[in-house]
């Protein structure tokens, strides 16, 4: 009792002396302003925030607690030295020291006096949040805001003040241990947090943390384990302290109890931390496992399942199932062993076959089931299995590797964990990947880069679901009350080619249009947009309508099903892109699930899109209607999220490194057929992509210039070194395989549709695959369907496709458009010549944008447009060009040639059109024609020298400042390893890089070099072999790139070239010249007339300029 | 109440002993111990006080041993260091209820009655709402006294506690002390202001170098140095010459030289009066005659 008392007397004290400390009161009071100011920002209905950032209830206590976590954690460890150093004034508290205590309690009394202010400032920061968030556009919950302060303030601050207590005793420097827990912090926030599943993460910045509204934490095993650790980490270093103390100990027995609880506590929390980071290497393990077992069995003959009749008894966490399959041996051989797949998680109990039991074995996921006579080609039989256990989702995507498996599912400083599938007794998530029904032979995952066979099959389930909750599956529901519960059956109308189950406590809202019910399935409360689409209601079934008629239009297929349900998911379950199709798990037939409160989706910050259309009309001083703009609303959102028509809109976010999607396409295409190739395993997904492609336009290209290379462009350098074949098996190159196969898939077909035509294709494609829903389309299959249309062979173009690196590279020349004198219209023309001078046949699609749709128009000013008004695509073979003539009826303002998968960068060529004027002497000029290959040569006496050649010497390196870069490489702003980076304004690179954009001069790569402006010493070198000696007029290449002003000019919005120093090395010694570029147009411009000796002659540019950095392209010499 | 010290020896790294076999026994009542800067005195009331371990000997209080029952002992003791302050943001109330509840007054109303009746009887009730860091060097050191004796100490240690105090705060202070001797505890009083001791304590010891070299009354002290202080008259011219032969007390210039106050053994070479010896001549006497090098600086500290 004596020791509680003076732990709470201390702790009393020190609660005083620190709440009246200066140190104390400004850092609070500083962290309080920041936090209320932010909070204003995030909480307010009219605030700056996106949506991600105030989606659930827990955002805004969590954005709060993550912040001042940090600050506090360091604030505390100071304040904890502080004391220390407070207490080495002998005199001062050696009179405290002579009383009768024992070191722990003095210092428990001080770590007690320190967490009651840190409370205190908790509670303020979170009781200030609280009528933010009850008033502001977040759903409000109290949970979040105990089990975020206890999980992530709690721990860090008793760690932190444990460990630098601990320091404190040891290095007796306030000031020394003041710094190493600033550089521990830094190292941690920086760096040593976000690896080995961020067991070193002390601040919880980067561990999963967020909960979903509806399901809590998703991992709080983990949660308690690794905070747990921190907590018992702090304690057990407190107690190090307290042995360490230099004031002599009480008594032995304090010290041996001190010293007890100090092993206990520490060895809790190593075991602790052991058991966590045990238990995610035993999973990796695991998978890994899993993975192996798969894999030596993707060569066996598996039988297909027509028919499933599936019953699911949900028990809190576990399922007890029965199942009723139709088996039917589709295979050439003999089965006298079926292989099926399912969660390892369920336990096989029985398996039977017209009542007679039937011996089976289990390997992990594997089940073979032995039935009393072998299965012959075309046999069928009908298996019945019961099965129970627990969903294992370490068993979903085995095919994702480690990496990607386990980096962080994040946004800004949001780490939501990754969960696959849920079965708790409050919602049930199982899709097939989670294996929760037999399926036959292995799942794609476990088979790839083996050809992939979708199963399509008939599907029935009836589940039991529990009073208040509903059930969303595929097909046909029935819903029976008789029991207390509702009994639920679902049958599927056509074969399907998976089942998912979802069942929550949903409200739901149905509407029916063109005999398509559409429903939602959302969380009480979480209608967040319903404030955004309130003037909509009665044009909604004409919206969605028209919607789906674009839809359906642009993409040349029907929505195959009567229902479409939109379905609510907790934020956790995520969902991986694939190789071999487009489809991912949250899209299922007949449903597309979105993440809880739309947090992740691109178009779904209906508050953002409000107060962008506000500006804008104030801007433009006009009224608009407000049920147009909320169905400008919703048609975004739909439009980027769900159909995948849009994603370059302004005001859209994606977010980096997420894969999830949600786009219905694979309910149109995927889930419908499936290209099953054994020549190439990625065709399928070439085959989707296509489809994708008709709908959703190219992405955005107007910011290249800042993040440098497309991911277009990054998979046409890959192709270069690689293969298709090569980059898809190739673990180190997971990145750019999918935008490499995302182009390459589009590039395979519209060489096909170009050839062909477009009408003739699109029409057939969308043929076969009608033809072929339900079944598996051969290489064979796919072949025969090309043959129909053009003789070449298909499978040899697949294969040059899939193993060749040769690609094709386009010049464009001689563009012209003006308006022409036609019959009795005034019409416009435009005229170019594209060549493709290498050795491969090339397809490019030309786009146009007419200038009337630029200006003006409610509707499509309202929201910056970025589809094309004219597309047509260009055959262009190897070694020609093609002769370009069109006469339009509209004046195109832009043009622009994207050229698929060539060796061009930019990948897309854009043109821009000043107004077209009248050439009355011209006539239309209407050309397709392939002709000769025009590659310019350049004329006897003229010489050009770009950075791409070997001439261009970059010279003198500037010294490369390893802690500048190591710092940028920390906050992710390193120079990239891409041979070509973005060009930023900020901070510019301290040596010679080079960037492409179109403004650049170059053949195929239009390229510059770019640096930081310098003294002058940094100089780039164009060298010459010049023939003949003479006077040369020298030009040099402006890319007309301006540059923003910073510092003293700031706020003036001014932008400036600056200038470039020339050293034009001639016969009578150097010249240097000065150029100011602000009066210098885009392009070639003269330099000076120069004698110059024949042989090497040099032009060198120095790194000097007025403007923040210096660009170095193109040189050329033309003798006089 | 008896503390026993035996073979005392306090050493810091290898060889520098702060203390060196110290043997004393301490009683009730003021005990002075008096002695040069570095004799040893803080280490040995440090040690007595539980703040430093002994190197070797043994210490008991009250019958208590030093190093095995540092709890009990604590609870005996009070101890006001040399240079005391206190927290500067704490009120002159709020300090001493800190040091209440640190020794296990746990009523409140008790706490509050003791640490107003302590105030009280420092003189500093009228000033308890007063920062500590707005208090005189008196107030400060009275301040340090009350909480000491917030827990009724057996056993009070003070360690320099007139230093830099004027002469009123000093007489006062010395007042203070004189009143808590009537008790039954010990007051050990560590000073190099002879008059601290003459003025107070009943019995003392003199530390030299970690040594005991004189453990007894002051007045034994005194006899000790009898007629070994001299009054001599000097010359101007003879002033240097007579502080290189004795240890000079005083010099007070007359009208054709010095009036000197002298101690020596005897005085030949020149007329000299014995006059009685004080407790500062007995000091000076003392140390001396160890052998100890009594410079002027160092007599000036010990003024």
């Amino acid at each position: 009792m004596n020791t509680l008392y003076t732990i709470w007397s201390v702790a009393r004290f020190e609660t005083k002396l620190l709440l009246r400390s200066w140190a104390f009161r400004i850092f609070s009071a500083l962290g309080v302003f920041v936090l209320v100011m932010m909070d204003i920002g995030l909480g307010l209905k009219t605030g700056w925030s996106p949506h991600f950032l105030n989606s659930l209830s827990g955002s805004l206590p969590l954005f709060n607690i993550k912040i001042l976590n940090i600050y506090q954690g360091i604030i505390a460890a100071f304040l904890a030295t502080e004391f220390i150093k407070r207490d080495r004034k002998h005199d001062t508290t050696q009179v405290m020291f002579v009383r009768s205590f024992s070191n722990t309690s003095y210092l428990l009394g001080k770590l007690c006096g320190i967490l009651a202010v840190f409370t205190i400032l908790n509670v303020v920061v979170l009781a200030v949040a609280v009528p933010f968030h009850i008033f502001g556009p977040t759903p409000f919950a109290l949970t979040p805001y105990f089990v975020y302060s206890f999980w992530i303030s709690l721990p860090t601050l008793i760690f932190m003040v444990g460990m630098s207590v601990m320091l404190v005793t040891l290095i007796r420097n306030q000031a020394v241990v003041f710094v190493i827990m600033l550089g521990y912090s830094l190292l941690v926030l920086i760096f040593l947090g976000q690896h080995l599943f961020h067991v070193f993460d002390s601040f919880a910045f980067y561990q999963p943390l967020v909960m979903s509204d509806f399901t809590g934490l998703a991992n709080p095993e983990d949660v308690y384990r690794l905070r747990g650790a921190y907590f018992l980490w702090g304690l057990g270093l407190i107690a190090v302290a307290a042995l360490l103390t230099p004031r002599l100990r009480q008594s032995r027995i304090a010290n041996i109890v001190t010293a007890f609880v100090g092993v206990v506590c520490l060895c809790s929390a190593t075991v602790l931390g052991y058991d966590y980071l045990q238990g995610k290497f035993a999973d990796r393990e695991y998978r890994h496992q899993l993975r192996n077992t798969a894999q030596a069995m993707t060569e066996i003959p598996v039988p297909t399942v027509t028919q499933y009749r599936l019953l699911l008894d949900h028990q809190g966490e576990k399922l007890d199932m029965g199942a009723e399959l139709t088996v039917v041996n589709n295979s050439p051989v003999v089965l006298d062993s079926l292989l099926f797949t399912l969660n390892p998680g369920l336990i096989t109990e029985k398996i039977s076959a017209n009542r007679e039991e039937l011996s089976f074995t289990r390997t992990d996921q594997l089940l073979w089931i032995r039935p009393n006579t072998a299965l012959s080609p075309g046999d069928s039989l009908s298996l019945s299995l019961d099965y129970a256990g627990r969903i294992d989702d370490r068993y979903c995507y085995l095919d994702i590797d480690d990496k990607r498996y386990e980096s962080l599912y994040r946004i800004w400083l949001y780490s939501f964990p990754k969960q696959y599938s849920l079965v708790t007794p409050d919602f049930v998530h199982l899709t097939a990947e989670a294996g929760w029904y037999p399926i036959p032979g292995l799942p794609p995952g476990a088979a790839f880069p083996a050809p992939i066979k979708r199963n399509f099959a008939d599907y029935q389930l009836s589940v039991d679901v529990p009073p208040g909750m509903i059930a969303v599956s595929q097909g046909r529901s029935t819903i029976d009350h008789a029991t207390g519960s509702a009994v639920y059956t679902f049958n599927s109308e056509q074969p399907l080619a998976q089942m998912s189950l979802t069942i929550g406590r949903y409200e739901q809202r149905q509407i029916e249009v063109d005999s398509v019910s559409y429903r939602l399935c959302l969380f009480p409360g979480h209608d967040y947009f319903a404030d955004f689409l309130d003037e909509v209601g009665d044009t909604l079934p004409s919206m969605i309508r028209e919607l789906k008629n674009d839809y359906e239009v642009g993409l040349g297929l029907q929505y195959p099903h009567a229902r479409f349900a939109l379905v609510e998911l907790p934020i956790q379950l995520y969902s991986y892109q694939r190789l071999w199709t487009v489809a991912q798990e949250t899209v299922q037939p007949e449903i597309v699930f979105m993440p809880e409160m739309g947090t992740i989706l691109a178009g779904g910050d209906f508050r953002r899109m409000k107060r962008r259309a506000n500006r804008r009309q104030e801007r433009a001083n006009q009224e608009g209607n407000p049920a147009e703009i909320q169905a400008e609303y919703f048609s975004t959102f739909a439009k980027v999220d769900i159909l995948g028509m849009e994603n370059s809109r302004r005001g859209i976010r994606r977010f980096a490194g997420v894969e999830t999607r949600y786009e219905v396409l694979p309910n149109l295409v995927s889930y419908m057929t499936n290209v099953s190739s054994v020549q190439c395993p990625v065709l399928n997904y070439a085959f989707e992509a296509y489809f994708q492609d008709r709908v959703s336009p190219p992405g955005n290209t107007r910011s290249r210039r800042w993040r440098g290379m497309t991911d277009e462009e990054k998979a046409n350098l890959a192709l270069q070194k690689k293969s298709l074949a090569g980059i898809i098996t190739d673990p180190n190159a997971v990145a750019i395989a999918r935008p490499t196969l995302q182009a390459k898939g589009r590039h395979l077909l519209s060489l096909l549709e170009a050839k062909i035509g477009r009408e003739l294709f699109s029409g057939a494609i969308a043929d076969f695959l009608i033809a072929n829903h339900y079944r598996n389309i051969s290489d064979r299959d796919f072949g025969d369907f090309v043959a129909a249309f053009d003789s070449t062979d298909f499978s040899a173009v697949v294969d040059t496709w899939y193993r060749d690196t040769a690609l094709a590279g386009f010049l464009i020349k001689d563009v012209e458009s003006y308006k022409v004198q036609d019959g009795e219209r005034t019409r416009t023309q435009l005229k170019f010549t594209l060549t493709n001078p290498t050795g491969v046949d090339g397809v490019v699609e030309l786009g146009l944008r007419y200038r009337r749709n630029r200006m003006g128009g409610f509707s499509r000013g309202f929201f910056r447009q970025t589809s094309n008004d004219y597309t047509e695509l260009l055959w262009i073979p190897a070694h020609s060009a093609m002769d370009f003539g069109v006469v339009l009826d509209d004046d195109p303002s832009e043009m622009t040639i994207d050229t698929y998968v060539s060796r061009n960068i930019p990948s897309i060529i854009t043109v821009q059109f000043r107004e077209q004027t009248i050439r009355r002497n011209e006539r239309p000029y209407v050309s397709r024609e392939i002709i000769a290959d025009r590659d310019d040569q350049l004329v006897a006496g003229e010489y050009l020298v770009d950075n791409e050649d070997q001439a261009f010497d970059v010279g003198m390196k500037a010294k490369e400042n390893w802690l500048r870069r190591t710092l940028l490489g920390w906050f992710g702003s390193a120079d990239s390893t891409d041979p070509y980076v973005g060009m930023r304004f900020w901070n510019p690179p301290g040596n010679w890089v080079a960037t492409t954009g179109p403004e650049f001069y170059g053949k195929f790569i239009h390229s510059g070099m770019f640096k930081e402006a310098g003294d002058g010493r940094s100089i780039v070198a164009w060298n010459v072999k010049l023939e003949e000696p003479g006077e040369y007029d020298i030009y040099y290449y402006e890319s007309g790139i301006q540059m923003p002003r910073w510092g003293r000019h700031r706020g003036g919005g001014q932008y400036s070239k600056g200038e470039k120093t020339f050293l034009v090395h001639h016969e009578d010694g150097i010249e240097e010249i000065t150029v100011d570029l602000d009066g210098v147009e885009e392009g070639w411009n003269y330099l000076g007339t120069f004698r110059l000796a024949a042989g090497e002659n040099t032009v060198e540019m120095t790194d000097a300029n007025t403007e923040s950095f210096v660009i170095a392209d193109a040189i050329k010499w033309v003798r006089r | 109440m008896q503390i026993q010290i035996n073979q005392l020896s306090k050493r810091y790294g290898r060889e520098k002993y702060a203390l060196r076999e110290i043997n004393l026994n301490i009683n009730s009542g003021m005990f002075g111990l008096l002695g040069p800067n570095g004799a040893g005195k803080t280490t040995l009331m440090r040690i007595l006080v539980t703040l430093l371990p002994p190197t070797f000997g043994e210490v008991t209080i009250d019958g208590l041993d030093l190093k095995k029952h540092r709890k009990e002992i604590r609870k005996l003791v009070g101890y006001l260091p040399q240079d005391f302050s206190t927290f500067s943001k704490m009120a002159v109330w709020e300090f001493l209820e800190y040091a209440a509840c640190l020794s296990g007054l746990r009523s409140r109303k008790a706490r509050m009655a003791k640490v107003d009746k302590l105030l009280e009887s420092v003189g500093l009730f009228e000033v308890r709402d007063r920062k500590a860091a707005k208090l005189s060097g008196g107030m400060k050191r009275r301040l340090g006294i009350a909480q000491t004796l917030i827990a009724d100490p057996r056993v009070l240690v003070v360690d320099e506690p007139t230093v830099g105090l004027d002469p009123q705060e000093r007489l006062r202070f010395r007042n203070l002390m004189a009143d808590l001797s009537r008790e039954e505890i010990i007051i050990i009083l560590s000073t190099h202001i002879v008059g601290d001791i003459s003025s107070t304590c009943t019995d003392m010891a003199l530390l030299s170098d970690g040594k005991i070299v004189f453990n007894g009354s002051p007045d034994d002290l005194i006899a000790a140095s009898k007629d070994k202080v001299w009054h001599i008259s000097a010359r101007d011219q003879e002033l240097d010459r007579l502080q290189e032969t004795y240890p000079v007390i005083s010099a007070v210039p007359a009208e054709d030289g010095y009036e000197l106050r002298v101690v020596a053994d005897r005085i030949d070479d020149r007329p000299a009066e014995p006059v009685p010896p004080n407790l500062e001549d007995a000091y000076i006497y003392f140390m001396q005659s160890i052998g100890y090098e009594m410079s002027m600086e160092s007599k000036g500290a010990a003024w």
